[in-house]
């Protein structure tokens, strides 16, 4: 029987030692062009649907965009606002937007067919935005068509009932002649870009009609109004104007989308695409080097190894206009809350106001060592973005500086906080992150060492929990410091000061944070149509926000796109910070070695 | 089962301590044993001394594994760190050295619980029988019918992640085999005369269950036992492995190990460069529970009657 | 039988309610970017604050209905889901199951003839290491070694021109196990594909699981080795291997059978390692998904399709063994 295995075992390495030298005398030549019609992206997650009224992840975003389209789109080399299925881009000069600003009317693009040959007409705009603000289900994207249409963040009342009939939103949105009409509730410097989202995207009326959609009448809103996830009308199929349709969606596996050659722009060189969801990083990797995939997601930690490797291109420092970072708790929640121990300045716990002593903050701003998070954690994937906005947004003014990395001030303000009983007495206070996510969790295990090493009686731990206890924690004002990532929805300062500084935006609201100036600087910043206020105001609130130490923002991501050495580029490598994901500009593409 | 066969043994000596040292003998006398215990053994001096062998940074804090610099890449065994490090530079001597003392008490602390607990329903179902026998054997049949794995990693996530939960889940799914084992034992004895005797002669069922019944039936449970501590370890490791242990940085062994999901492929021309991350603590594991195995399997050899006279 | 199953499914669901509504919202947000009024109203929208058994009642009046709920993290209604990853599961299910107990059964027999020599301490110490060796590290170091330094076996369930293939029309999908269907297609090249994917982790699992039945075997065999008969047999001069194979391994099998069907079920619940490190997407895969983000309606169909798979096959277990073992028929 000992024979028997040595023999089989002899046989397997002698198989596998001819197909390793099979597979190095390959790798001496170039690899051949896989699947040279289709390119492949591998990645983490998938689309959670394909419903402009309901998608507001990126994931989803990243295939919707090559399969529907909006009225206006980012140029690609100039990053101005072009038109898409309008046909012109509408200003105060050619009349399409009205003296005062609130009036915006476009003219659609004529002879565009949509995948399933119904011709895109302007009632299909006006009814697609109409749509998908009736449909608005909670936690969507619906809020900017209300933010730019009615001036509210939201369209419900508190107690859940619809604060505009259908007709006020009809009223807004119509048809005049052979153009659709948008009236807003303030002039908007953005509301053009929101425009360019995938929220905005253009449906065809009749053929949504047939599927069972919104018939266009008020009576018809509450059946159609915020569907439980996954029963949303356009949940995975499609009819939209791109440059690809929708082949299939295999969930869990991967989207599958075939070129539309009935385009009516440029013609896309690759015939198929495929979104493919590969969530473990060895078996990505694999794939990418063994050229199974065309294009992957790759976290910075692991850029350094994947230089060596042969066959592969990166277009290194894309910037993009995204912003993490951390944000005290100011008015912690102290009921049953297992992460501020006591609850007290005794030295066994933290108070509920502890943040709210704004040298206990600037201690702990003083104690951030930005450089080492940047080369060392960060593993360069990150620059300083100082304040709230990110570098590559108009009125983002670079003087503003950081507060450095100097633990004797950071000692001095926590010798003056709370009139010098934190130093005396010293804190507890347990720290959590959203797991998975390690950069997170190394900035904040980061900070809290710096801050020990002040004093014996400082002990900050930190733990990654999982996604629900997070939310929940988050929700009830329990985390006394919280990680912070955003990405745009529209690239504009505005959309990042609102979250981490205004009083009722997301983080800022969520960290109890609230400065009257503040919040009248965002105001005057949002309805402001010349470029010198905004210049001014954007830059006051920057200074605002590193002197009044309201929260920590350590990194703007800068990207790698990571392709296959026979990825190439019609007309050359551009990047858009604004539609900064490579799946979504499939239409530039070419395969070929 | 056993207890028929000594009391019809002569000898100077307690027939049950009798059968015990002339188990042990040969018990100790297996080669098996003698590697099992050479294993566990070197990991209890291990455990034992550990901070000798690995002096902690923070003595209040032992099991925060020290970490040099923050530097994602795990870096190859050198001088400084012996066994090289994790990403974020945890060494990983360091917390192999201190992650023995939390394998000890992981599978210790959950067999021993699970004992209890198994044994306790057991013995109750068993004695009593009836509406008892049947509620609860109902239940036992529940959490045998319960995709074990699925279930643990559920409840760890509504507890909340870490060690401590995972040690929780264990205990609370792990009971069931000895529940059902020791009820086997109990019916097979119980109408025995000498039971019947003792209730006659108006023992409480608290004093029987304990001075007759359970000493008599114990020795098959304690072999399953001494078998499951390995089993115990591994369930805790890959509950570690999916993401349900520790953090980075604690000196948990499957929580380590975890950490070498995304570092199986090296770069270019090395492709096994990381393997310290990927094979160092899953060799330790395996090397842990490989002892418990050898040792619960001579001991079944020895002590299980059954097993011996062949 | 249908007590075991409600009972399995109450305890779960409870522990499951143990979590406030807003945790058990957060399957249904992706993104931080969600204000408190939105989570509540999601928690409203899904009745999430109910008393627990009006949910649990909400719940089972739904798997009467033959509606198992929607799964967030599968983005499919659960019997799409269970559709679509069931089949790569059982697909190596079915492989791995002879192959552990061909391997068990033959190594068992082997050790318990040759009692005491080096061939029952090789197999012995091949069980106990079995025994010992953590799923998911045996998967990475297999991976890591064939796939990583060699670039063979491959994770996932087919190659990507596989792929094209499967969705290509042509290929019709009978079964949905793609060996089968493969066959039923006559593309050989398709059942190549596939099987070629499958050889690793059926690999792992025969290597982890055949040490259990190896023991088994072992030990009945010698067992009924011991008996009166068999002593005669061999006694009156009948051949060693014939006596073997007809009489000793035929009574010995019989727990085997038992434990088969156990390791049946067990198999298909242990998945959830091996498919997460073998990239296969079958419900282990989806069950580790589910129970990480409290995917409440697939953690609670999937309890509940286990438990049944186990039930059942005990059930199968109990009428088999009466088959094989006519005493227990007459009892």
């Amino acid at each position: 029987m000992v024979k028997k295995i040595l023999t089989v075992l002899l046989t397997f390495a002698l198989v596998a030692t001819s197909v390793f030298a099979n597979g190095e005398k390959e790798a001496a030549g170039p690899m051949q062009v896989k699947n040279p019609d289709t390119f492949v992206y591998g990645t983490i997650g998938e689309p959670a649907t394909l419903d402009p009224a309901v998608a507001y992840d990126s994931s989803s975003g990243d295939v919707m965009t090559n399969v529907m389209e909006t009225l206006v789109t980012w140029d690609r080399d100039t990053g101005v606002i072009i038109p898409a299925l309008a046909e012109e881009l509408p200003t105060m000069e050619n009349g399409g937007i009205s003296a005062d600003g609130m009036t915006y009317r476009f003219k659609v693009r004529k002879g565009v067919k949509f995948h399933q040959g119904g011709e895109l007409t302007p009632e299909d705009v006006a009814y697609s935005i109409q749509r998908n603000m009736v449909v608005d289900v909670d936690h969507g994207p619906q809020w900017m068509h209300w933010m730019v249409f009615f001036g509210e963040n939201t369209g419900l009342n508190d107690d859940g009932s619809h604060k505009f009939s259908v007709e006020e939103i009809q009223s807004k949105i119509f048809v005049d002649g052979d153009e659709v009409v948008f009236k807003l509730a303030h002039p908007s410097p953005f509301f053009l870009a929101i425009m360019t989202g995938y929220w905005s995207m253009i449906l065809d009326k009749e053929w949504c009609m047939e599927q069972g959609g919104w018939d266009g009448t008020p009576a018809d809103r509450e059946r159609v109004f915020n569907p439980p996830t996954g029963e949303e009308l356009l949940f995975d199929i499609n009819n939209g104007t791109g440059p690809y349709k929708l082949a299939r969606w295999v969930k869990g596996e991967e989207v599958v989308l075939e070129r539309n050659e009935e385009y009516w722009g440029d013609k896309p060189a690759i015939a198929n695409a495929i979104y493919k969801k590969v969530d473990e990083w060895s078996t990505r990797k694999l794939m990418f080097l063994q050229g199974d995939l065309d294009y992957a997601y790759i976290e910075p930690v692991y850029w350094d190894e994947m230089e060596k490797e042969e066959g592969l291109v990166w277009y290194d420092k894309l910037p993009r206009i995204t912003i993490t970072g951390l944000m005290f708790q100011q008015a912690i929640n102290n009921v049953d809350n297992p992460l501020t121990f006591s609850g007290q300045l005794d030295g066994q716990g933290v108070p509920s106001d502890f943040f709210a002593d704004k040298d206990v903050r600037l201690g702990f701003m003083y104690a951030w060592n930005e450089d080492v998070f940047l080369n060392d954690i960060g593993n360069g994937a990150y620059r300083d973005p100082v304040g709230p906005i990110p570098y590559g947004l108009q009125f983002k003014d670079g003087d503003v500086k950081r507060l450095p990395n100097d633990l004797a001030k950071a000692e001095e303000h926590f010798k003056k906080a709370f009139g010098g009983q934190v130093w005396e007495k010293g804190f507890k206070v347990e720290l959590t992150y959203n797991e998975g996510n390690e950069v997170r969790g190394g900035a904040m295990r980061m900070l809290a060492e710096a801050v020990n090493s002040l004093n014996d009686k400082f002990d900050i731990s930190v733990r990654s929990v999982p996604w629900a206890e997070f939310l929940d924690a988050n929700k009830a004002r329990r985390l006394p410091i919280f990680s912070i990532g955003w990405a745009p929805d529209y690239p504009d300062p505005d959309n990042f000061v609102d979250p981490f500084m205004f009083s009722e935006g997301y983080f800022a609201s969520r960290g109890s944070y609230s400065n009257p100036e503040v919040d009248e600087l965002v105001l005057k910043g949002r309805y402001a149509t010349d470029d010198a206020t905004r210049a001014e105001v954007y830059k006051r609130l920057e200074e605002i926000y590193v002197e009044d130490a309201v929260g920590l923002c350590y990194g703007q991501a800068i990207d790698r796109h990571w392709t296959r050495d026979w990825i190439n580029w019609k007309g050359g490598f551009y990047f858009q910070p604004e539609n900064d994901q490579l799946f979504n500009r499939l239409r530039d593409l070419i395969k070929e070695q | 089962m056993s207890a028929e066969t000594n009391a019809s043994r002569t000898g100077n000596q307690h027939p049950r301590l009798q059968e015990f040292l002339f188990s042990a003998k040969r018990f100790l006398k297996n080669p098996l044993t003698i590697v099992g215990l050479t294993i566990i053994m070197a990991f209890a001096i291990v455990a034992i001394f550990a901070p000798v062998i690995a002096p902690p940074e923070k003595p209040d804090d032992p099991f925060q594994i020290p970490h040099d610099g923050w530097m994602m890449e795990p870096q190859p065994p050198s001088l400084e760190h012996p066994m090289g490090t994790l990403p974020q530079q945890y060494d990983i001597f360091y917390g192999l050295v201190w992650g023995t003392r939390n394998a000890f008490k992981i599978g210790l602390l959950i067999v021993l619980a699970n004992l209890v607990i198994g044994v306790l329903l057991g013995a109750i179902a068993g004695y009593f029988g009836g509406v008892v026998d049947e509620v609860i054997m109902r239940v036992t049949d529940m959490f045998y019918a319960m995709p074990f794995l699925v279930v643990a990693m559920a409840i760890v996530v509504v507890i909340g992640k870490g060690l401590t939960s995972i040690v929780l889940v264990l205990i609370v799914l792990g009971w069931r085999t000895y529940t059902r084992v020791i009820r086997a034992e109990i019916l097979l004895i119980r109408d025995k005369d000498y039971i019947q005797a003792a209730r006659a002669s108006g023992a409480s069922h608290m004093s029987i269950i304990m001075r007759h019944i359970l000493p008599n039936s114990i020795f098959s449970v304690l072999i399953v036992a001494s078998m499951n501590i390995g089993t115990t370890m591994l369930s805790a490791a890959a509950l570690s492995f999916l993401g349900l242990g520790s953090d980075i940085g604690y000196a948990d062994w499957g929580a380590m190990v975890s950490e070498a999901r995304n570092w199986i492929v090296g770069p270019a021309n090395a492709r096994l460069q990381y393997w310290f991350v990927v094979f160092i603590p899953g060799f330790v594991i395996t090397l842990f529970v490989l002892g418990w195995n050898l040792l619960g399997d001579a001991a079944r050899d020895v002590f299980d009657p059954k097993q011996r006279r062949r | 039988m249908v007590l075991i199953l409600v009972g399995v499914t109450v305890i779960v669901f409870s522990i499951m309610m143990l979590l406030p509504p807003g945790q058990r919202v957060s399957v249904y947000v992706q993104d931080e970017r969600v204000n408190n009024q939105q989570l509540e109203a999601l928690i409203e929208k899904y009745g999430l604050d109910d008393p627990a058994p009006v949910q649990y009642w909400r719940w089972i009046k739904g798997v009467f209905r033959g509606d198992f709920g929607y799964s967030v993290v599968a983005v499919t209604p659960v019997i799409e889901a269970f559709k679509n990853y069931f089949p790569v599961t059982l697909e190596l299910v079915l492989i791995a199951t002879p192959l552990i107990i061909m391997t068990g059964v033959w190594l068992g027999t082997k050790a318990a003839t040759n009692k005491d020599t080096a061939i029952d301490h090789g197999t012995r110490i091949f069980a106990i290491v079995g025994y010992s060796l953590p799923t998911f590290w045996l998967g990475l170091m297999l991976l890591m070694v064939f796939y990583g330094l060699f670039g063979l076996f491959p994770p996932g369930v087919l190659s990507n021109e596989g792929r094209d293939v499967l969705y290509s029309g042509d290929f019709q999908r009978y079964t949905r196990l793609l060996l089968i269907d493969s066959i039923l297609n006559w593309r050989w090249d398709m059942f190549w594909d596939a099987l070629y994917h499958l050889i690793l982790p059926a690999f792992n699992l025969v290597l982890l699981s055949s040490a259990m039945i190896l023991r088994l075997t072992r030990s009945s065999m010698l067992d009924s080795l011991g008996q009166d008969y068999i002593r005669t047999a061999l006694a009156k001069g009948a051949s060693k291997n014939l006596i073997e194979r007809k009489h000793a391994r035929r009574n010995a099998l019989i727990p085997v059978i038992t434990v088969s069907g156990l390791l049946f079920a067990g198999l298909m619940a242990g998945m959830v390692i091996t498919e997460t490190i073998f990239n296969r997407p079958g419900i282990g895969l989806w069950m580790a998904d589910a129970a990480l983000r409290l995917d409440v309606s697939a953690i609670m169909f999937n309890v509940l399709f286990l438990s049944g798979v186990y039930v059942v096959m005990n059930l199968v277990v109990d009428v088999l063994y009466a088959y094989v073992d006519p005493r227990i028929r007459l009892s």
